[in-house]
């Protein structure tokens, strides 16, 4: 199995989630190189993504797992030479079992532009910080998920939780804009953490799942 | 004032319009820059496969580059308008208007009124007498061309027929001629380029054509289809096509003479492609884009004489999990060995009208004996679920031709009845559409029908037609009495918008 660390950008950030399985369903196509399918009636690629991320999110930080008995060192080479223009292949790993990359990333670091630069312990003492919830419809309280809050410069970097627990960036970055202010704030996913905010290669090692 | 990035977090479906796409072609700015523009939306557009040959053969010719661009849907329409941000190509987001020519292909009458949209946006100006030197040639093409009298004042040249050698000529004219008029004046030289300014209608006093001033257009045919330009490869869309598949071309024109049909008559005459061209164009599309169903389409591939040995071919040469389509199956070659591959749920007959008599005069020639011994065939592989296609308003129909329907209806109920591997309740879905003449057909002249004449078949097929198991719908009469004006229209129609 592979384990591919891709980004999402150049417009690749508004292909929707079902939609980027597919590409890789195709990219693998492509690849033409032996993948497995399930046993099912409509056979399928066994790929498995990352949870998705809300449409028009930029990230160098996704994750999908290959099913395939293919361990040439030239896969990151290959994928890129027939993916998408967008979605960009970054690291791969070969890994001997399944990773659930669902499951097991909990956090995600995200650099924010454009909000004007405010004391963020204002946000971070406030155990009632809320942000407003666009799907729910209703503010909600949000700041047990959010892990961390940091300027470096005027760019805004927040560790927020993932996975499971989810607190949408945008959703954090219109409640900032609202009350702190800014110019046309970007956001872009710079990196995900795993269970016990692992970064991937820490998190491989601790499971003995790299494949030597 | 919102940004791109901003407006496409906004509206649905943002990946319509970000380009990318794998597998587009690779094209940079060029002496000639050319857009090919489909005026419906992406899921459509990126369907069509005359496009994607046009911008192949543009492609091709030295110095020139061909990029494309679909109508956006409202949402982003008015988006783009609001923020003063001029409608864009997809390949390198150069605004339309850049562009030394804009060509749009008119594949239903209906969208005419999209291409007017686009070039609203695109801040092009809407008729052809009100461009100037630096604007864009607008040229049409496609199936509806062939009567491109009711939009003529919008274009400013018209290629009719087969695009493949016309296109490349225009091209290579428009890099040595940059001259507006001077091109429009040398273009009408090229076979197929019919230039509405420069030959237009004549007409007597009580507004009736009597003819036509100017030089005489001629279709333009492709007639070596097998050494045709065709893409090696297919653009794979952001989001799902509707015809999200590989597609090749094993014939052009129809062996049929139905009498309504306009394809059947502006494509003569037949041409198809060898075993193994088509078998290297599958090859090449599947290989490079991925995709797991092939398409092989024409306007009746069971008439393609070589269909069992393609099928063949295709299988040993094509990876295994590809899945073979076969579009526009007629009932009367219906075979088990050609629905081997497609899945069994629905099936597609389009008798066109209930009776003989009926079928004999628009030249339908599949008899009832067809419909049943395809019907068995059906059945026996498995399908429960079959739609029928009839049309209303044809010239001389009666009630008893709605009757007909009904006697179809009844004779595919008995042979599923008397079929033993029966597993549910079978279903009829009955589509009716009404008649319309289309130009260049021999009913071109016939009348379109009215709407009481609509509304008392409606009657006799809700009469007639609702049974058990049975599903009747039928198309609006307004949608299909436009449609009519459109096709069949002069210049004067432009006067209307």
């Amino acid at each position: 199995m592979i384990l591919l660390k891709y980004s999402k950008l150049n417009g690749a950030e508004f292909i929707p989630h079902l939609d980027t399985l597919r590409h890789f369903t195709k990219t693998v196509r492509r690849m033409d190189i032996p993948i497995n399918y399930s046993q099912g009636f409509n056979p399928h690629v066994l790929l498995y993504l990352s949870s998705p991320i809300a449409l028009g999110l930029k990230s160098e930080s996704e994750y999908c797992l290959f099913d395939t008995p293919y361990d040439g060192d030239d896969f990151l080479e290959l994928f890129n030479a027939c993916s998408p223009k967008g979605i960009r292949g970054k690291e791969a790993y070969k890994v001997n079992k399944k990773v659930n990359v669902a499951g097991d990333i909990t956090s995600a670091l995200y650099e924010i532009k454009g909000l004007n630069v405010f004391d963020v312990r204002e946000v971070l003492s406030n155990a009632e910080f809320s942000v407003f919830d666009n799907r729910a419809g209703q503010e909600k309280i949000v700041r047990d998920r959010i892990k961390n809050l940091y300027f470096e410069g005027d760019t805004l970097y927040a560790e927020l939780k993932f996975g499971n627990v989810t607190l949408r960036p945008d959703y954090l970055v219109n409640k900032l804009l609202s009350v702190y202010g800014g110019d046309h704030p970007t956001v872009l996913k710079k990196e995900v953490f795993f269970l016990g905010g692992l970064t991937v290669k820490e998190y491989l090692a601790q499971n003995n799942v790299v494949k030597e | 004032m919102k940004t791109l990035d901003e407006i496409l977090l906004t509206v649905e479906r943002p990946s319509r319009y970000i380009g990318g796409e794998c597998g587009e072609p690779t094209i940079k700015k060029e002496k000639f820059n050319y857009c090919i523009c489909f005026p419906d939306v992406y899921e459509v557009a990126m369907s069509n496969l005359g496009i994607r040959i046009v911008q192949e053969v543009i492609n091709r010719v030295d110095g020139a580059m061909a990029d494309r661009c679909f109508a956006p849907w409202p949402d982003f329409g008015s988006a783009l308008k609001e923020n003063n941000i001029p409608l864009y190509s997809l390949g390198l987001r150069i605004p339309l208007k850049e562009f030394d020519m804009v060509g749009f292909s008119l594949q239903y009458e209906l969208s005419y009124t999209t291409v007017l949209y686009m070039l609203d946006l695109a801040g092009i100006p809407l008729l052809a007498k009100d461009r100037g030197e630096n604007d864009p040639i607008i040229q049409g093409g496609g199936p509806c061309a062939v009567n491109p009298e009711p939009v003529a004042d919008f274009f400013d040249l018209f290629v009719i027929g087969d695009g493949e050698d016309s296109m490349r000529e225009l091209a290579k004219l428009k890099l040595k001629v940059s001259n507006r008029a001077e091109f429009l004046q040398k273009a009408t030289e090229i076979k197929g380029v019919y230039v509405p300014s420069l030959t237009y209608p004549v007409y007597d006093e009580n507004g009736k054509i009597i003819g036509f001033e100017g030089k005489k257009v001629e279709k333009a045919i492709c007639l070596d289809l097998e050494n045709a330009v065709f893409p090696r490869t297919q653009t794979v869309g952001n989001i799902e096509a509707v015809h999200d598949r590989a597609v090749i071309e094993v014939m052009r024109g129809c062996y049929r003479g139905c009498r309504f049909c306009q394809a059947g008559f502006i494509y003569r005459p037949v041409r198809s492609k060898s075993v193994k061209t088509l078998t290297e164009q599958a090859c090449s599309l599947i290989r490079s884009t991925g995709f797991d169903t092939l398409s092989i389409n024409s306007l009746s591939t069971s008439d393609y004489s070589n269909l069992k040995p393609l099928l063949t071919s295709l299988k040993e040469n094509l990876p295994s999990y590809t899945k073979v389509s076969l579009p526009s199956l007629r009932i009367d070659t219906f075979d088990e060995f050609y629905a081997q591959e497609a899945r069994k749920n629905s099936l597609t007959f389009a008798p066109e009208a209930g009776t003989q008599r009926l079928r004999n005069v628009i030249n339908k020639d599949i008899s009832d004996e067809d419909i049943k011994s395809g019907a068995e065939k059906a059945f026996k592989l498995g399908y429960s679920l079959i739609k029928l296609y009839f049309m209303m308003g044809l010239p001389t129909e009666t009630e008893e031709d709605i009757i007909g329907i009904r006697r179809v209806i009844e004779t595919i109920k008995s042979v599923y009845a008397e079929n033993p591997k029966r597993l549910r309740g079978l279903r009829i879905n009955v589509s009716l559409s009404t008649f319309i003449p289309k130009p260049f057909t021999p009913f071109q002249w016939e009348e379109f029908a009215s709407q009481s004449l609509v509304q008392e078949r409606l009657e006799q097929v809700r009469k007639h037609l609702f049974a058990k198991g049975v599903t009747v719908s039928w198309n609006d009469y307004f949608t299909s009495e436009l449609e009519t004006v459109l096709a069949r229209g002069d210049r004067k129609l432009r006067k209307l918008s």
